[in-house]
């Protein structure tokens, strides 16, 4: 299993490699995002550090919802997932293999420009590595609501914004710890509870959504 | 017990039998309960007439809640014995789910209004309501944006499931938000105190709309029976 799932997570791996065009998109648009908070709130540092938290997390999710349209579509119209359903390949190992390897390829590069945008909106430098622990958590589950919903919306029409739709409602428990680890930060209290209720929001997902992901694609194949 | 009434030929028999009964029944409770509601019961000392419109509200709330929960178990119904009524009744509720949402988050801004003195407060039970509706919106939007209807369901099912786990947790967590926020707000809380001149009215509207919601939604599957019935007479003619 182990090694099914080392197969597809290389092959995902080296395509979003050869795509890395995608990515520097996908953080250009957050960056993009970023900067039409200062200028709708106005420059004051005072103003912007006390949302700046808020701020990272909602960009950060506003710009990755788009992109989870994609995880699974590509290779529903290739017939890749149709084949490895006729070789009776375990569709879960793929979907998390899938989402495994979209999750690094998206949150990694985000990590990397966390501090540059840390410190334009004047957040304590000493702070960063609680803040990309707890957004490393929260993107985690939103990549695997992302593969949810995009497994769900396979073959529909209008599939990107069908897709935001289903995902925005069902990603507020990760939003609300995330912020909420993010004002405990701010006011120097302990972040531990919030980070381990992430966790555990992480873990259910885990259970959920591999089955959901299942399900979800082999009914896409089955009904077409 | 289900397999018998899950027939779908039987179901439409018994549920064209029982619906007129059902129809006067809920009219009939429906015009005594707002009577009651709106003309003979006391207007209370504080909050005078604007107390009224929790008669519709609190039923509406209610109902709203507990189709979607309703939509989970026929949700699950359908995607573990592949009941076909279940998708059906499934696809009823889910409107008529929206509707009752609908009507709580305006009755209860109309009521917020002059009791409060807002429209809208980001309190926790008013969020948590605006999520179900967007709840029901997701699954609405998803059962219906395949070109054949039918291949919509069992995606729409999967939603409606995870929806419901999530519902809990949606509810609970922007209540710890909320108290982080804002103190708690004027939301009445610390046991029913109703005098029973409030509560009859409350409970007669209570039973009118769980009447009114069963008769809209077995017209409602049986309009959807009769359509599939029309679809796959035209397609064999």
């Amino acid at each position: 299993m182990m090694l099914i799932f080392w197969h597809y997570f290389k092959r995902e791996f080296e395509i979003s490699i050869s795509q890395a065009t995608d990515i520097l998109s996908q953080i250009g648009f957050f960056m993009l995002i970023m900067v039409l908070f200062p200028l709708a709130l106005g420059p004051d540092p005072d103003q912007l550090k006390q949302f700046g938290i808020a701020i990272i997390w909602i960009a950060a999710f506003v710009s990755i919802v788009p992109a989870y349209e994609r995880l699974f579509s590509d290779d529903y119209t290739h017939g890749f997932i149709e084949k490895a359903l006729h070789n009776a390949q375990p569709l879960g190992c793929y979907a998390a293999a899938k989402c495994f390897c979209f999750f690094l390829v998206t949150t990694v590069p985000l990590l990397i420009i966390l501090p540059v945008i840390c410190l334009m909106i004047g957040i304590n430098s000493s702070l960063y590595f609680e803040i990309a622990l707890s957004l490393l958590l929260g993107m985690l589950g939103m990549t695997l609501l992302g593969g949810i919903a995009s497994g769900l919306v396979l073959g529909a029409r209008r599939a990107a914004i069908l897709g935001a739709v289903l995902i925005l409602p069902l990603s507020l428990p990760i939003l609300i710890f995330g912020t909420m680890s993010g004002l405990a930060l701010m006011e120097s209290e302990p972040i531990k509870p919030h980070l381990y209720l992430l966790i555990a929001l992480d873990l259910c997902l885990i259970v959920i959504s591999i089955p959901a992901m299942q399900l979800g694609l082999k009914n896409a194949i089955e009904n077409d | 017990m289900f397999d018998y009434f899950a027939n779908p030929t039987r179901f439409s028999k018994i549920a064209r039998l029982i619906l007129p009964w059902l129809e006067i029944i809920s009219v009939a409770c429906l015009g005594y309960g707002l009577y009651l509601a709106l003309l003979s019961s006391p207007a209370d000392y504080q909050q005078g007439d604007a107390v009224r419109i929790m008669y519709i509200h609190v039923p509406a709330a209610w109902i709203a809640l507990s189709s979607y929960l309703l939509l989970g178990i026929c949700a699950f119904f359908f995607l573990i014995w592949r009941h076909p009524l279940a998708e059906i009744a499934a696809r009823s509720i889910a409107p008529i789910g929206t509707g009752f949402a609908v009507i709580t988050l305006i009755t209860g801004s109309l009521w917020g209004k002059p009791i409060w003195g807002v429209w809208w407060v980001w309190d926790g039970r008013l969020t948590s309501m605006l999520i179900l509706f967007f709840f029901f919106v997701g699954y609405l939007a998803l059962s219906n944006a395949f070109e054949q209807t039918e291949r919509g369901a069992r995606p729409a099912a999967i939603l409606a499931l995870i929806g419901c786990i999530n519902l809990p947790i949606v509810k609970f967590s922007v209540d710890w938000w909320h108290t982080l926020h804002q103190p708690a707000s004027i939301m009445r809380s610390g046991g029913i105190a109703i005098d029973s001149s409030m509560l009859w009215p409350l409970f007669t509207l209570f039973v009118a709309f769980h009447l009114l919601f069963i008769v809209i939604v077995l017209t409602r599957m049986l309009t959807v029976l009769n359509e599939r019935k029309l679809q796959s007479r035209m397609i064999r003619s």
